[in-house]
This record gives structure tokens, sequence and C-alpha cells, in this order.
């Protein structure tokens, strides 16, 4: 059996000893393996940031279709008032989220082929399909009567319906913002 | 160590892995001269492709946990050393233009053409002049004998890509090699 020792001829010979090199780069402690924790806490991270940026794109999609049927006439002005209302600063978020996911992606997970462009496509068309589902299936309505989490996102939309007549809400502070809109119910 | 020296690939991942990381030495033992010679076809130069296979074997011996068992190791060191040489090539190597008009409808049947040891030794003469994105694919499956899936994975290009670049790599080939005679 060669050993480690009686294959370094080429070295003798002044040429380039690669195993050698890489070996002593080992051995010194120069060259550390990366933890499995680190792929782990990765793969999660992305799978997590997805899966939420999934959930937040839908519920924009699903808002966008509920706000534009409960309007009816005035859907333009009411649209531009959604549209003025709407959390821009997330939509920004989420759009550079998913870039730099894909940045990193093609940087440190080198291994293994994506398809990129699919993945894109299936992320952009689930979450409309999702937004679709939930506003066609009558859930944003059950959850805007409804109580639970959801409840005071939808009704914040429903007071925009007569919101024109009263003085705009404080834009800053979500509390601020809730006493309004309850002093604005009980009138 | 003998045993170890002839485990499959992925199970001596495993133990470099989990047992003794200085078992990685069979890794590089195997993998030096097909990455050598991968290598030196992408970038034509033989100290550019030793500097990309050591860079090839520190990176992925760093990584190796990130390595999936129940892929093909092949493919992912493969993988590594094609980033690495083309880290080492810059990008104005891999625009390389070639001046040969090409008649995609020459009637050729290029699929039957009956890949012989004189292909081969064509193949070696004249890659070195062929396009990048010609020369990677049609090295991997002459020269390193990869199917194409597994180029398609090393390549990050669909199979039919695959199948199409070879195809149009043999039609440059027959016009740039035509002079030799090996």
């Amino acid at each position: 059996m060669p050993t480690h020792k009686t294959i370094t001829h080429a070295h003798a010979q002044g040429e380039r000893n690669i195993e050698d090199e890489v070996m002593n780069q080992v051995q010194s402690g120069r060259v550390a393996m990366k933890p499995r924790w680190y792929f782990v806490s990765g793969a999660l991270l992305g799978y997590f940031g997805l899966v939420s940026l999934f959930i937040v794109a839908a519920f924009l999609v699903n808002i966008l279709l509920f706000s534009l049927r409960i309007h009816g006439p005035m859907s333009q002005w009411r649209f531009e008032y959604m549209l003025g209302r709407l959390p821009w600063w997330l939509a920004l978020f989420a759009i550079g989220s998913v870039t730099g996911a894909v940045y990193l992606l093609r940087r440190y997970d080198f291994s293994y082929r994506k398809n990129f462009r699919l993945i894109a496509v299936a992320f952009i068309s689930s979450v409309i399909l999702a937004g679709w589902i939930i506003d066609t299936s009558g859930l944003n309505d059950v959850w805007s009567r409804g109580e639970g989490p959801m409840r005071r996102f939808y009704r914040q939309l429903d007071i925009s319906d007569y919101s024109e007549a009263q003085p705009s809400p404080p834009r800053d502070g979500s509390q601020r913002r809730m006493k309004y809109l309850r002093e604005s119910q009980e009138q | 160590m003998t045993q170890v020296s002839q485990l499959p690939d992925e199970e001596l991942v495993e133990y470099v892995r989990g047992v003794d990381k200085q078992a990685y030495l069979w890794i590089i033992r195997r993998y030096e001269a097909p990455l050598m010679r991968y290598a030196h076809h992408l970038t034509q130069d033989k100290d550019k492709a030793a500097d990309a296979v050591q860079e090839t074997f520190i990176k992925a011996f760093s990584n190796l946990q990130g390595f999936d068992i129940k892929r093909k190791f092949s493919s992912w060191i493969y993988r590594i050393a094609h980033n690495e040489s083309m880290n080492v090539l810059g990008k104005e190597g891999k625009h390389m233009h070639l001046d040969i008009h090409l008649d995609l409808d020459s009637g050729t049947h290029i699929e039957d053409v009956t890949i012989t040891k004189e292909v081969q030794s064509q193949i070696h003469q004249c890659l070195g002049q062929l396009p990048l994105i010609y020369r990677e694919p049609l090295s991997l499956y002459y020269l390193e004998e990869k199917s194409y899936e597994e180029i398609s994975d090393i390549l990050r290009i669909p199979v039919g890509t695959v199948g199409t670049r070879i195809n149009r790599a043999k039609l440059f080939m027959k016009k740039l090699c035509q002079h030799i005679k090996p």
C-alpha cells in the first residue's frame, strides 16, 4: 500500500504537492470543519424566513382582494386610499429578504443545484393563490367578524369605509391609532 | 487504514466527519488527478488549475458537514472545483468568443458518431480552443465520463441544455479539429 510519504515524489521533482499542502493545513488546524449546527441553523433560518414571508405576502394579497371587494363603488378612491395605508416598508423588507436569501444561497450553498427561477415563480404563484383562496373561501369575512388576532387587522379596513368623513387618524404609534379607531366606532 | 481507503465516497466522508479527519487524505488521493484534469481543461494553465484544486479541497473540507450524504459526493466536489476554476479564471475568461461559422442544420447525425479513442484524443487537443460554456460539459462528458444528470448537477443547468451544449460543442470541434490527425 502506498504511504503518504512514498507518494510525494512529485514534490521532489519540483512539482506542487496539493495533498501535502492541504493535509498540513488540516492537521495544523488552519482549516477547520464548520460545525453541523452552522448548516442546520442556516437551513432552518432560510425555511422559517421563507414561510414567514409567504404568510405576510399571502395576507397582503388577500387584504388587497378583500378591500377591493368590500368597497364596491368608489373603488378607485378606496384603492388609492388603501395603497396609501399599506405598510410598504413590509413589502420592501420582504423583497430585500428574498434577495438577500438568494444571494446567500448562491454564495454559501454552492454545492447543490437550485432552480432559483422556478422557486421564485412557484413562490409568487402560491402567494397569489393563497391570497385568492383566503378571499374566496370567506375566511377573511370570518376573521373580520369573529374574534382573534386577525379581527383588529380587518376591522381597520372596514372602518376605512367611512373614515373619509372623519379627520385623518394619527399615523404614529399603533396604540394611539387603535384608540382613535375605537373612538370613531363609538361615535 | 486500507479498509478506510476502500470505502465508497459517501461513507468515507461520514468517516472523516465523525471519526478521523486524517482520512480526508484518501479523498484527496481519489480526486486530485481528475480534478486537476478538469480544472486544467477549464483554466488552460497548470498553475491556475493547481490553485483551483487546492482551494477546492480546502473548501470541501471546511464545508464537509454541509454535504448531504444522500447525494453524490463526486458531483459535489466537482461543483466546488468548477466554482474555484471560475474564480481563478476571472470574468474575462468566461466570455471568450469563437469566430467560427456554425451550420447547425448541416444534417450531420452527431448522436450517431461513435466515440473512440481517436475522438478523445482530438478533444484533448482542441478543447482549449472552445468557448468555456462548451468546454465545461464536453470535458465532463468525455474526459471525466460523467452522466448528463451529473453534469447538470455540477454546472447547474438543465439536462436538456447539457445535451444541446455537448452537441454544439461537437460541431465546433468538428470545425476546429479538421486538421488534427491523431
